[in-house]
């Protein structure tokens, strides 16, 4: 699409000026200028037209991005040509824009955008517009470019009372031994000592009863896993409930207490994993709590 | 690094110096003045930063300089107070605090001025400052594009080249389609402003009359008169028939059909055709080679025989004329001899026709001719530019004391002493000689090779043409130019003669011609193959050129893009003949999985591994790769 700035205007009205000018007078060198100006404004159309083309964008948002909070989003721009460099190119997305002055050929430049998503869900972005006024700002010239990305935007983290949640969180709270080898609780076996075992270990009554070298095996401690249900009918408003266990996911997890997620008679068991967190705030992001048949 | 502002500037500063340039002989001192002190000013200003002068103060003042310079117009001087004005306004653009569009403001009036001087001067330096204008406004265009995205941008080295490639390439492409938007666009036979166009002015130099001693001052003029296409002919027939002198007033040659140039009807022999290019010279006489026998002009639209213009040639002219370059035709042998050519003053010189009863006392015209034309020749009369003699009797001077003179004592000498001798006798005015530019295939004739001749009737060879002037050294440059700087005038010569031959003379009936002659071609085109008639060897050198050409493209747009993608394009195109069609989000992985024949599915498989372990392990695609991908490309 091309839209005519005001410059190209009146580089047409004076095309048009001399143009007459040059009917009336009949002299050939008027002609020449207005055959020139003509030239130039088609010639003009095809490098514009050719400082858009063979450009690829690359949308990148950050791995998490919450509702009401800026995510900083990458927009990369590549030039896929051999000799033509990009001029003056402009990348629109949504109301933002960000230039792009200088692209070299077979280069690539990233710029960054705050974003401020609204609510929670998945965004896609199936094309972003690129457009450009060079290399006269007699027109703008605009394309659509296809781009590939998608972000699942999380709630928005507010703070809140865990009593909201779940009702057991502050009582299931707390540290407890877990049935694996550790260093930190009870005793669970006593082993023959191996090279390397450190001395603090060793249990030296069943050494000195059996006249060979024993180790303590001790259990590990683990946080006491948290299961939020979503499911349980509660008072509040949907959106704040989400929002409060997206805050209480995050703060959980950040303090390694295991977090698991019962939501639409799902259940996601307790875990404490970068990928296991992602995957419960995703579910958090998505939940539509009357999906539409498909 | 460099400021964008600081470039836009100089290359601003630059295209009014070409403004100027284009204009400069066409403006008066004041506006030369007023222009270079604004300029030196507005310069000063932009590069120091010093002072900012308040915009209304710049209004009034441009105001104030239009106002003057439409006061001074006048209907036959109309251009010339406008341009004054305008290169002031230029200047006062350059000393404000520009915005972008000040810029462009300076940009459209050079354009103007170029327009301007356009209707002056037609002369070929034009297309110099035409094309220099048009490169340096695309860069300032570009640059102000950029300058308007980001004004406080600083330009790398790297990026103001490329801006300069840009604009370089734009020119390359615009300049030459210019030409093309040249030859189409619309031209009309009545153009409404005529009067705007005002080439170089008339120039003094023929005149319908002739006043001894008057041509000495033309024939020391070098500018050119007309140029005539033809082909080369002996330089001895080289006589450019003007007007014909028939009224002779005892020291002056009149005409009394004045500017109307006499044809002779097509007496056989050989005839050469001529396409001049008659520069503005302010009268109305048509020149051709002695003796024309038909002229063409193109007026309105036709092709119409003419013997003169309608008003002063004060833009050039192109005709045709065909001649029979002989010294004589041979005449009805009885033509009434009109008395006019027999014409004297009453109570003529006494002593001349007591120096013609002396020299011709023969009875047989054809004897006193020879006799009276001899005596000219042969005696020791001297061709001088200097020292004419001026007095009441200038002929008698000549022929009795000085015997000096220039082509017109000799020619008005002889056409005197042959009316005396009762044979009817007229002059005629035009040019002799010229200089044949080879390359050009045209005779350049200047104003330096005006001359006159005589022309006697003689039973049986009719209006026979005898020039009596000695063929000096001094007169005219019969010889070709010689030297290096002549080469190079000659040279130059031909630029301008193309140039004012197909651009200046280009025409709605140059258009037609154009147009006609492709629909002709195509018409009179035989479409059918006749074996005997297809030149094989040239068919074959063009379809090979073709292929060749092709194959050219093909190769180096394949190697343009990149190899993989073509591959996977390859593997795509092969996989939807089978009638399989990958998805717009489908990963090529998934798109195989989903194939339902087993072979095909494990072939295309293959291919996907192999293609994958390439390219996302970022490896180049060598060619062993790239040989086996196609392998199994074929094998689907």
């Amino acid at each position: 699409m091309i839209r005519i700035n005001k410059s190209g205007y009146l580089y047409i009205a004076l095309t048009v000026i001399i143009g007459f000018s040059a009917v009336n007078t009949g002299n050939n060198l008027v002609y020449l200028i207005a055959s020139a100006l003509l030239s130039f404004m088609l010639v003009s159309g095809l490098f514009g037209r050719n400082n858009l083309r063979n450009l690829e964008v690359e949308v990148v948002f950050p791995d998490e991005v919450f509702a009401g909070t800026e995510a900083l989003v990458g927009v990369r721009l590549r030039a896929v040509r051999r000799w033509w460099p990009a001029f003056l190119v402009t990348v629109s997305l949504g109301e933002d824009e960000l230039l792009f002055p200088f692209l070299r050929a077979r280069s690539q430049d990233e710029q960054h955008l705050p974003v401020l998503f609204g609510r929670r869900g998945v965004f896609s972005l199936s094309a972003v517009s690129v457009r450009s006024s060079f290399p006269f700002n007699f027109f703008t010239r605009y394309r659509n470019l296809a781009v590939r990305s998608e972000v699942v935007v999380f709630p928005k983290p507010r703070r809140c009372d865990s009593w909201a949640l779940s009702g057991d969180l502050q009582r299931r709270s707390g540290e407890v031994a877990v049935d694996r080898m550790g260093y930190d609780s009870d005793i669970l076996s006593i082993r023959d000592y191996v090279p390397g075992d450190p001395m603090k270990y060793i249990n030296w009554k069943s050494t000195a009863k059996t006249g060979s070298l024993k180790t303590k095996e001790l259990a590990a401690i683990e946080e006491r896993p948290v299961i939020l249900d979503m499911d349980r009918p509660r008072a509040e408003d949907l959106e704040w409930l989400l929002s409060c266990a997206t805050y209480w996911v995050l703060r959980l997890t950040r303090s390694r207490v295991p977090v698991g997620l019962i939501m639409g008679g799902e259940t996601i068991r307790p875990g404490v994993s970068r990928a296991h967190r992602r995957s419960i705030l995703e579910r958090l992001a998505v939940y539509d709590p009357n999906p539409r048949p498909d | 690094m460099i400021r964008i502002r600081d470039l836009i500037n100089a290359v601003t500063y630059l295209c009014a110096c070409l403004g100027y340039l284009a204009v400069a002989r066409h403006i008066g001192w004041a506006s030369t003045a007023g222009f270079w002190l604004l300029f030196g000013a507005g310069a000063f200003r932009d590069f120091n930063r010093t002072f900012v002068v308040p915009r209304w103060l710049l209004n009034v003042i441009s105001l104030s300089v239009l106002s003057v310079a439409f006061s001074r117009v006048r209907l036959d001087y109309l251009v010339e107070p406008v341009l004054g004005g305008l290169i002031i306004l230029v200047g006062i653009k350059l000393l404000e605090d520009k915005r972008n569009r000040d810029y462009l403001q300076v940009l459209g009036l050079c354009a103007f001025l170029l327009v301007g001087a356009s209707l002056l001067s037609i002369h070929i330096s034009f297309l110099v400052n035409y094309a220099l204008l048009a490169f340096l406004a695309t860069l300032a265009l570009i640059l102000l594009t950029i300058h308007s995205h980001s004004p406080v941008l600083v330009l790398d080295r790297g990026y103001a080249l490329h801006c300069l490639l840009q604009a370089v390439m734009i020119c390359a492409i615009a300049i030459p389609a210019s030409g093309a938007f040249f030859v189409i666009l619309p031209r009309t036979n009545y153009p409404l402003f005529t009067f705007l166009s005002k080439a170089s002015g008339a120039r003094t130099g023929f005149s319908d009359s002739i006043s001894l001693g008057q041509v000495a001052a033309i024939q020391e003029d070098d500018s050119v008169i007309f140029r005539a296409e033809m082909i080369q002919i002996d330089e001895d027939q080289l006589y450019w028939r003007g007007i014909v002198l028939d009224v002779f007033e005892g020291r002056a040659w009149k005409s009394s059909r004045p500017e109307s140039l006499d044809t002779v009807p097509a007496m056989g022999g050989r005839t050469v055709e001529q396409v001049i290019y008659l520069e503005p010279y302010g009268n109305r006489v048509l020149f051709a080679l002695d003796r024309p026998v038909t002229i063409w002009r193109q007026e309105r639209g036709y092709e119409r025989e003419v013997t003169q213009f309608r008003e002063p040639v004060l833009e050039r002219v192109r005709y045709k004329a065909v001649s029979n370059p002989r010294a004589f035709l041979p005449g009805p042998d009885k033509e009434p001899e009109d008395p006019r050519y027999l014409q004297l003053p009453e109570d003529f010189s006494l002593q001349i026709r007591e120096l013609v009863s002396d020299l011709a006392p023969f009875h047989g015209r054809m004897e006193r001719v020879i006799a009276l034309f001899n005596h000219l020749r042969t005696r020791d009369f001297s061709y001088s530019l200097d020292e004419l003699p001026v007095s009441s009797t200038p002929l008698e001077d000549f022929l009795l004391v000085h015997k000096r003179g220039n082509c017109e004592y000799f020619a008005s000498a002889l056409g005197v002493m042959l009316r005396i001798s009762g044979v009817p006798a007229r002059l005629v005015g035009g040019y002799r000689g010229g200089v044949y530019n080879r390359s050009g295939r045209y005779y350049l004739i200047q104003q330096k090779n005006a001359h006159v001749w005589v022309e006697a009737l003689v039973p049986g060879y009719g209006w026979m043409r005898l020039d009596p002037t000695p063929l000096g050294s001094e007169f005219g440059p019969l010889t070709p130019i010689a030297g290096v700087w002549g080469r190079m005038r000659v040279l130059m010569d031909t630029f301008n003669h193309y140039w004012i031959k197909f651009v200046i003379n280009y025409d709605l009936e140059r258009q037609f011609r154009i147009v006609r002659g492709l629909r002709d071609q195509w018409r009179r085109a035989d479409w059918r193959l006749e074996p005997e008639k297809v030149p094989f060897r040239g068919v074959a050198v063009a379809a090979g050129g073709a292929m060749l050409m092709a194959g050219a493209i093909l190769l180096f747009r394949r190697r343009r893009r990149e190899p993989e993608r073509e591959l996977v394009k390859e593997f795509l195109r092969r996989m939807k003949r089978r009638g399989y069609v990958k998805g717009e989000a489908q990963g090529l992985e998934e798109f195989a999985a989903a194939i339902g024949n087993a072979e095909l599915r494990e072939r295309a498989h293959r291919f996907v591994e192999e293609f994958q372990e390439i390219y996302y392990k970022d490896q180049t695609l060598s060619g062993d790769g790239r040989k086996r991908l196609r392998a199994i490309i074929r094998s689907l």
